[in-house]
């Protein structure tokens, strides 16, 4: 038997006239993260017509339908009964995406300055952020951009008080309790740490993006000559990032 | 593919757009396409191109356009005043450019985007699904960004259909509703701000201020106190909200609008009064409208009309993905 569900764990708010935004409790889980994955899945499987698009976030999935073919209590009626059947549906296990990142010198120029705020050695600082497994909770901000959950707080650290010009494709940068990479060249206030040869987004490549939200990611530590020997292979589309099956329990 | 028009001066923010990227916000790429999707669509069924035709967005001062061969065009949505080898050009009107001539725009006399839309539309390859220009991110278009002197536009087919030349909209403006009200319906974090907030945000005039661009009008008029200064978990965001900034500024989300936002949102415009807020011109005041969830789903079946002139259709609806723009044209007679 599944947990017991009722309305009153999901809130619905207009959009406009044609969008839908279901929220789950206002807090940042797995737990809760979970289930808005499993609604968001089944209703990108389902196809249901008149939905057009569909934004998963932290604690709530938006929802963009033409109201002219889907109305709206009929839509809320279906999610809920999903919603209530969500631990009878299976939906695809996470994947898990291992990212080789080289890890400060030219590469990650905060590195050094991370360690000193935080009291370790940039050694310690590398290990804490890539021995654990990280949620992909969405992409935004900007293409590809993955917002990413479970940090080690301890790693955490104000934003540089002047943003840099250019932070370069690639970079794994480190802002308050988050760590996140940056798909394409952009402004920027967070400490960078590293970077990975691997291009997020890449309208090159058959599929552009290369990491799906819903899924963990691991950094692997790399050192510079394979940076450079993974940059040129990527470069001639040779790389693929390896992934395994996660455990369903560690989302 | 023929080469249309040489860029002389590229003017501002002018891009090709189609209607729109699809399906692609869950990985944080916007919809893009038309500001004002009235004008760029009336504009396209006055020369009959098919759906999916790519033309040219800009604001004021307008490009400069040399061109290459005979071309029809129509000019709509905001008037710049159309000029063509120094001659003024009709607005919503099929005309002929001839070779050689030179296209520009005077003066700003009314709205803030205007559209040049050619027989058989613009060649543009799409990415990601359309050929619609996404600045930031350098996606479609001309190399994904504005256009600039030396850049050269192709027409996706060969030139057709002399007898669309003439061919016009008897009116220019929207036959239906008020031009100062945009229609609100509330938001996910409505229920975050006072009473006294509320009230003062449907009961003052507002206008756009001076930071405005493809992905939001920043807004002049009364600020927004929320009851408190809590930030909100981010979530999904579509173009029509009204986000609240920190210190109480209204921004409305335009075409470009990122798909992840932490602001709190009071409402969302509605999809049929946003192209209105688009041509919202400088020092314009205009008021919000609370409506129920009843009186938006009716929107969708408000009519614009643009009645033509000459050589009109009986009706027509138009059906964008979802967004569903209602375009009546009526055959008047000269």
């Amino acid at each position: 038997m599944g947990k017991d569900r009722g309305r009153s764990d999901l809130r619905f708010f207009d959009t406009g006239e044609s969008g839908l935004l279901i929220q789950w409790q206002e807090r940042i889980h797995p737990s809760i993260y979970r289930e808005v994955r499993g609604v968001y899945l089944v209703l990108e499987r389902e196809r249901w017509p008149g939905i057009l698009e569909l934004i998963p976030a932290y604690n709530s999935l938006l929802v963009e339908y033409d109201p002219l073919l889907l109305n709206r209590e009929e839509l809320v009626e279906e999610i809920l009964s999903l919603y209530n059947k969500l631990e009878e549906i299976s939906v695809p296990t996470p994947l898990l995406y291992l990212l080789p990142t080289c890890y400060g010198g030219e590469f990650g120029p905060d590195l050094s300055w991370l360690a000193n705020y935080t009291g370790f050695t940039p050694n310690e600082v590398i290990s804490m952020h890539a021995g654990r497994d990280y949620l992909i909770y969405m992409l935004g901000f900007s293409p590809g951009f993955s917002y990413l959950g479970g940090m080690d707080p301890r790693l955490a650290v104000p934003r540089r008080r002047e943003p840099r010009a250019r932070i370069p494709a690639g970079s794994v940068a480190i802002a308050s309790q988050q760590t996140g990479i940056y798909p394409s060249p952009t402004p920027g206030g967070w400490r960078i740490i590293g970077q990975t040869p691997l291009r997020l987004f890449n309208l090159e490549r058959e599929d552009p993006f290369l990491l799906k939200a819903g899924n963990l990611l691991r950094f692997l530590p790399i050192q510079e000559e394979e940076y450079r020997e993974i940059a040129l292979e990527e470069k001639r589309g040779e790389y693929s990032i390896e992934v395994i099956e996660a455990k369903e329990e560690s989302l | 593919m023929n080469q249309v028009f040489r860029v002389l001066e590229g003017g501002l923010m002018t891009t090709l757009q189609d209607e729109g990227r699809r399906g692609y916000k869950k990985y944080g790429i916007p919809s893009s396409g038309p500001m004002d999707p009235y004008a760029f669509l009336g504009g396209n069924l006055l020369l009959k191109n098919e759906k999916g035709a790519v033309g040219l967005e800009f604001t004021f001062p307008g490009p400069s356009l040399l061109t290459l061969e005979d071309t029809l065009c129509t000019i709509t949505g905001g008037d710049f005043s159309p000029l063509c080898n120094g001659r003024s050009l009709p607005q919503g009107e099929v005309f002929m450019v001839k070779e050689g001539s030179v296209l520009s725009f005077q003066s700003l006399k009314r709205g803030r985007w205007s559209y040049l839309l050619i027989d058989g539309g613009f060649s543009s390859k799409p990415v990601l699904g359309s050929s619609s220009t996404y600045v930031k991110e350098g996606l479609g278009g001309v190399e994904g960004r504005s256009l600039k002197r030396g850049d050269v536009l192709y027409r996706r087919e060969e030139g057709k259909e002399r007898e669309l030349l003439g061919r016009r909209f008897s009116s220019l403006l929207p036959t239906t509703s008020s031009r100062q009200t945009l229609r609100v319906l509330p938001g996910p974090q409505f229920h975050l701000f006072t009473s006294e907030a509320i009230d003062t945000f449907f009961g003052s005039p507002y206008q756009v201020g001076v930071r405005w661009d493809r992905m939001g009008y920043f807004l002049e008029g009364p600020r927004i106190k929320a009851k408190d200064s809590q930030e909100i978990i981010s979530e999904g965001l579509t173009p029509g909200a009204i986000q609240i900034l920190g210190d109480g500024t209204p921004v409305i989300m335009m075409a470009d609008a990122q798909t992840i936002g932490g602001y709190k949102k009071i409402g969302w415009v509605l999809k049929r009064d946003l192209p209105k807020l688009a041509q919202m011109e400088r020092g314009e005041t205009f008021r919000f409208q609370r409506v129920s969830r009843w009186r938006a789903l009716d929107s969708l079946n408000e009519r614009e009309v643009f009645p033509i002139a000459k050589g009109g259709d009986s009706w027509l609806n138009l059906r964008i993905e979802g967004e569903r723009y209602m375009v009546q044209m009526e055959e008047i007679g000269d």
